[in-house]
């Protein structure tokens, strides 16, 4: 009976393994007629938009997006998000940050402003709404002391929602926007021991934008 | 007996100070150094006792026998940004003493509201912190230019930690600093774009 049990048991945890981590991301990508024309010596930067408390886009995302973008094969240039913001002070904080290219064109309009994002080697600038949120939950695992363990299963669906816009700093004009989705769902059963099956919602978002950020750029 | 009794006041007396939650919010003013736009202005501060000796106090069952003292943090804060942002700054005593000097104009911080919020009030477990001002903009003489309204907000990030009482005052910490980098910045900015302060600027140039 208990070797039944446990080949239920191993059957269902195989099934879940293949089932579960498994995510879906969908990309879309709009280019504006203008032509991208990164120079090698040329930089961009990565920032994240937190204008609204309850919506703001996590640092760990920009800093994924960011590494990726400047290692591999055609990488880049990538001004690290902090640096910037503090060397750009007070122009780039959560409540003052140019909202569009028109205020980013009256910015730049300061010389102390437009010198330092010359030094910098700027040409674009990558601007990253969005988050990852758990939207569906269900199940519950129960555990008690001692050797009886947890017991019970647990499932999760997440979902990451991120765009990018990207600035030209040179012609002060929107170069494009580059949206993706993706969902997972997680599961954790539990039979004495809990064993987490994590769908890697957000690492793959990142993956997604970082690579339609490097064919877009280059 | 005398012993037994003498030992149960010093007990009562512990319990009552331990009730008390006095904090002084010792913050660091992590404000980088701002992109130099500096308006060719000589500028006086006042800095009004009540700013000085700001101490927020609350009493509550969440919040029992809240006392924190932000005072001197805020004048800091001050100190280190309007030096950015003109020619040359002065501290005055009263309101006579910069009619009497050349200064152009004179700002008087006043501090409106401060609000705090604790991780159980925030859906996303933080601390928040809210510091509400009217910045009092004017001339020497008196006659007033503009008076900037600016709210500065702060947060921690995510609360992970056990300890609460460490916790408490160090996401306190954080999120007023946060709060105060954005104020400077909101400060900054808007003394470059308020339509009130652009309008004497141009009387002034002419």
């Amino acid at each position: 009976m208990l070797n039944i049990l446990n080949k239920i048991l191993v059957i269902i945890f195989i099934c879940l393994t293949v089932v579960a981590c498994n995510t879906i991301t969908v990309i879309n990508e709009h280019k504006a007629s203008t032509n991208i024309e990164l120079g090698d010596k040329e930089s961009v930067v990565l920032l994240g938009r937190r204008h609204l408390s309850q919506h703001e886009t996590e640092l760990d995302y920009i800093s994924c997006v960011g590494e990726q973008l400047s290692a591999g094969e055609e990488r880049l240039n990538v001004i690290p998000e902090q640096q910037f913001i503090d060397s750009m002070y007070p122009y780039f904080e959560a409540s003052t940050a140019p909202m569009d290219v028109q205020k980013l064109d009256t910015l730049i309009q300061h010389p102390n402003v437009s010198k330092k994002l010359a030094d910098y080697k700027i040409h674009y600038f990558i601007w990253i709404e969005g988050n990852t949120k758990t939207i569906d939950k269900s199940g519950a695992i129960s555990c008690v002391g001692g050797p009886a363990g947890c017991f019970g299963f647990a499932t999760w669906q997440d979902e990451a929602i991120y765009e990018a816009k990207i600035w030209d700093l040179k012609k002060t004009s929107v170069s494009g926007k580059i949206h993706t989705e993706t969902q997972g769902t997680s599961f954790l059963p539990a039979v004495i021991l809990p064993i987490p099956l994590l769908a890697s919602v957000k690492s793959d978002a990142c993956d997604g934008m970082a690579i339609q950020l490097k064919k877009f750029l280059n | 007996m005398k012993k037994i009794s003498s030992t149960f006041f010093l007990c009562c007396l512990l319990l009552l100070t331990a009730c008390e939650q006095s904090m002084v919010l010792e913050t660091s003013l992590d404000i980088p150094q701002p992109v130099e736009t500096k308006l060719p202005l000589n500028i006086a501060i006042f800095y009004e006792d009540s700013l000085q000796k700001y101490i927020y106090i609350e009493n509550n069952d969440d919040r029992r026998n809240w006392s924190i003292t932000i005072g001197p943090s805020q004048v800091e804060i001050f100190d280190q940004v309007l030096p950015t942002m003109f020619n040359s700054i002065a501290t005055v005593k009263n309101l006579d003493e910069a009619k009497n000097q050349k200064y152009d104009a004179v700002i008087i911080p006043d501090i409106q509201d401060i609000q705090f919020a604790l991780p159980y009030e925030t859906k996303k477990k933080i601390h928040e912190t809210w510091i509400k001002y009217i910045i009092h903009i004017q001339e020497a003489g008196g006659k007033p230019i503009a008076d900037l309204k600016l709210t500065g907000y702060g947060k921690s990030l995510p609360n992970t930690s056990i300890d609460f009482m460490l916790d408490e005052r160090e996401g306190l910490v954080i999120s007023t600093n946060e709060a105060y980098r954005d104020l400077a910045a909101k400060l900054i900015v808007s003394f470059q774009s308020d339509p009130a302060i652009n309008e004497w600027l141009d009387t002034k140039s002419k």
